[in-house]
């Protein structure tokens, strides 16, 4: 740096640099607890928002979360979308949790009296000490989650699909950010039968599967679990391609909610 | 704290303290095209030479199913210590179009 203001933590790495830009806790929103894979919450910053949505904890019922994208939605507004399973017949109490750029969300600051203020030379604020900064839970824990291209099988996935990861905290009360493997179709062959003019037709049950996290004690569990299915028919055999099944590799950063409230 | 800085509100809460603070600076946001992805867009960032990076990764396609979108994978590796993250799909593309995504990349300061 030229000139301005540097500080350090003590492990020696910076925590305020005026010629860096930072992310800032912008709002919080409820999801909808109800089941189903269209389910989304819009909101508004200003930017490209970085979002973590919570995880249900322990609930012991395989209800889960996952974000299945992010759009803009209008000027400085955004609609993510979001698979839900909800076993527990009751709210599942997830929020949403926004973060976008301090000098495009604030820049005017946090209009707090007290505090202080740092903005660059070229009069762009940088730091605010009333607004929260981005800061991962574990402080620095970052890790890769790999969604394997399991071929789904039967109306039931089982507990072999599901893949967790162990954190170093209680995943209790805590937000991730990662994507998922994304909807899988699999079409699962029942029969042949001929119809009255002859005509031979192939049955299949079209079978709809999303993956969802959820998180037990220190774990995060990613599962793929059944939505729906609907039967098809078709004059010819259908070629299923299993190789369009992809292994996906996300990565897995975690906050803590009691510091984004 | 011995050195650095404190914030208070008028209410004397603290609520910045530079020696237990731990940021993460963005340093890199952009569009990924599914479409130029290929065999994979690989990004270096040897200004940041032995520091641990966070990266994110959100698509704007919603249902990123496999059987209409083949889906992003993003990854963090580590090259002589130099950042580096790679975006792909796991099958190149194999006939079905690739989703969008946005990337961000923060540096957390951290040693690798």
């Amino acid at each position: 740096m030229t000139y301005g203001l540097q500080t350090i933590n003590g492990a020696n790495v910076l925590t305020i640099d005026e010629n860096l830009k930072t992310y800032v806790f912008v709002a919080k929103y409820v999801i909808p607890s109800q089941q189903g894979s269209s389910i989304y919450v819009d909101f508004t910053c200003v930017g490209y928002p970085l979002v973590y949505f919570q995880v249900p904890w322990n609930t012991n019922t395989r209800s889960g979360i996952s974000m299945t994208s992010l759009a803009p939605n209008g000027t400085n507004t955004w609609r993510a979308y979001f698979s839900i399973q909800n076993l527990t017949g009751a709210d599942l109490g997830l929020y949403l949790r926004v973060f976008g750029r301090l000098d495009l969300n604030f820049p005017n600051g946090s209009g707090d009296f007290y505090g202080a203020r740092v903005w660059n030379a070229s009069g762009l604020l940088i730091f605010d000490s009333n607004v929260k900064m981005h800061r991962l839970a574990g402080n620095t824990y970052d890790t890769e989650l790999v969604l394997v291209a399991n071929v789904p099988t039967g109306s039931q996935p089982a507990n072999q699909y599901d893949a967790s990861t162990t954190v170093p905290f209680s995943m209790q009360n805590k937000s991730i950010a990662a994507n998922c493997r994304g909807m899988i179709h699999y079409p699962e062959y029942i029969g042949t039968y001929t119809q009255f003019d002859g005509t031979v037709v192939d049955q299949y049950d079209l079978r709809a599967f999303e993956s969802i996290y959820w998180s037990t004690g220190s774990q995060l569990t990613v599962a793929r679990v059944y939505l729906n299915d609907q039967i098809i028919e078709t004059a010819s055999p259908m070629t299923i391609d299993l190789s369009k099944y992809q292994t996906v590799y996300s990565r897995l950063s975690v906050i803590d909610n009691n510091q984004f409230n | 704290m011995t050195f650095g800085l404190q914030a208070y509100t008028a209410a004397a809460q603290l609520t910045f303290d530079s020696s237990a603070e731990y940021t993460l600076f963005q340093i890199d946001e952009r569009s990924i095209s599914g479409n130029s992805v290929g065999t994979g867009l690989t990004i270096t960032y040897p200004a940041y030479v032995g520091h641990k990076i966070v990266a994110n990764l959100t698509s704007p396609y919603q249902n990123g199913s496999i059987d209409g979108y083949a889906v992003l994978s993003c990854r963090i590796s580590y090259n002589s210590g130099v950042p580096q993250v790679t975006v792909f799909v796991d099958n190149n593309n194999n006939g079905i179009p690739v989703c969008d995504g946005y990337l961000l990349v923060f540096d957390s300061g951290a040693a690798q």
